[in-house]
């Protein structure tokens, strides 16, 4: 329920860093709900990657940008409606299809067995290796090529490299 | 990691509780795709968008098929892919904001013909 109320905060916070800060409890609220979910060391990933690097990378931006802090300058009215509209509409469709879909495990959470990091890294070092590889790759690329638009005119370098430390302790 | 811990929770939570939470993040999300007109903000509800998928996948990979963990070591590819995004869409909204100084998405009409 937190992490409803906090989700509705970030998309209609007036403030534009409160609303951030939203963000990083409604991640929390992720992690927790990993952790009920029994996969321990993705609600660790979770806590380092979003609500260390990538809610503090949201800060900074905000920070550069110079948003007006404090005052309610983005308050969207035209579309209000139909976004809510539509997203009433994709609601409304998914919990039919909950409804009707046969969901073949009724077992409860509680019976859920705790999958071991040991278990869970000899599997993706090993079966999904290729995957592994491309995926730094990719951050390597995503890398270079934000400090490549970030640096265009030779200057606020050190932010882009404070997110790029962000982004490179997960490989 | 290998204690294993009986809650004991009020209510048994179920797949479909897990379905439905995610489902009204991501609900969430368009929503705040679709209205805000700051790009940062627009940003974040990607990422509420990303966490429900997350959500979803863990479910389904801790209730479905707990024993091969396909869907977490999807879901870790999801978060690399994420922080890589915000990343380069950071990078993006600050070259943008240095050459229209703005950040509102109605003023950011160059790619209009």
């Amino acid at each position: 329920m937190i992490l409803i109320f906090s989700a509705i905060m970030v998309v209609s916070a007036r403030n534009i860093v409160h609303s951030a800060f939203f963000l990083a409890v409604t991640l929390l609220c992720t992690a927790i709900f990993f952790i009920l979910l029994r996969a321990q060391y993705l609600a660790a990933v979770q806590i380092l990657v979003y609500i260390g690097a990538v809610v503090v990378l949201i800060l900074f931006a905000l920070m550069l940008t110079r948003t007006a802090v404090g005052q309610d300058t983005n308050i969207s009215s035209r579309q209000t409606v139909f976004a809510a509209l539509v997203s009433v509409i994709l609601f409304a469709a998914l919990s039919i299809i909950f409804n009707i879909t046969e969901l073949g495990a009724a077992a409860d959470v509680s019976e859920i067995r705790i999958i071991s990091i040991k278990d869970f890294s000899s599997v993706l070092f090993s079966k999904y290796a290729l995957p592994f590889e491309v995926a730094s790759v990719l951050l390597l690329a995503a890398l270079v090529g934000s400090v490549v638009l970030a640096v265009r005119d030779g200057q606020e370098d050190s932010e882009q490299d404070k997110g790029k430390n962000g982004d490179g302790n997960k490989a | 990691m290998v204690m294993d811990m009986q809650w004991q929770l009020g209510i048994d939570l179920k797949l479909i509780h897990f379905l439905v939470i995610s489902g009204l993040l991501f609900c969430i999300g368009v929503y705040g795709v679709l209205s805000r007109r700051h790009l940062v903000q627009i940003l974040m509800s990607v990422e509420l968008i990303l966490n429900a998928v997350l959500i979803n996948l863990i479910a389904f990979s801790s209730f479905i098929t707990p024993e091969n963990m396909t869907g977490q070591i999807f879901a870790v590819f999801v978060i690399v892919v994420a922080a890589a995004e915000v990343g380069v869409g950071l990078a993006i909204i600050l070259s943008v904001y240095r050459k229209k100084k703005s950040v509102d998405i109605d003023n950011i009409n160059i790619l209009k013909w």
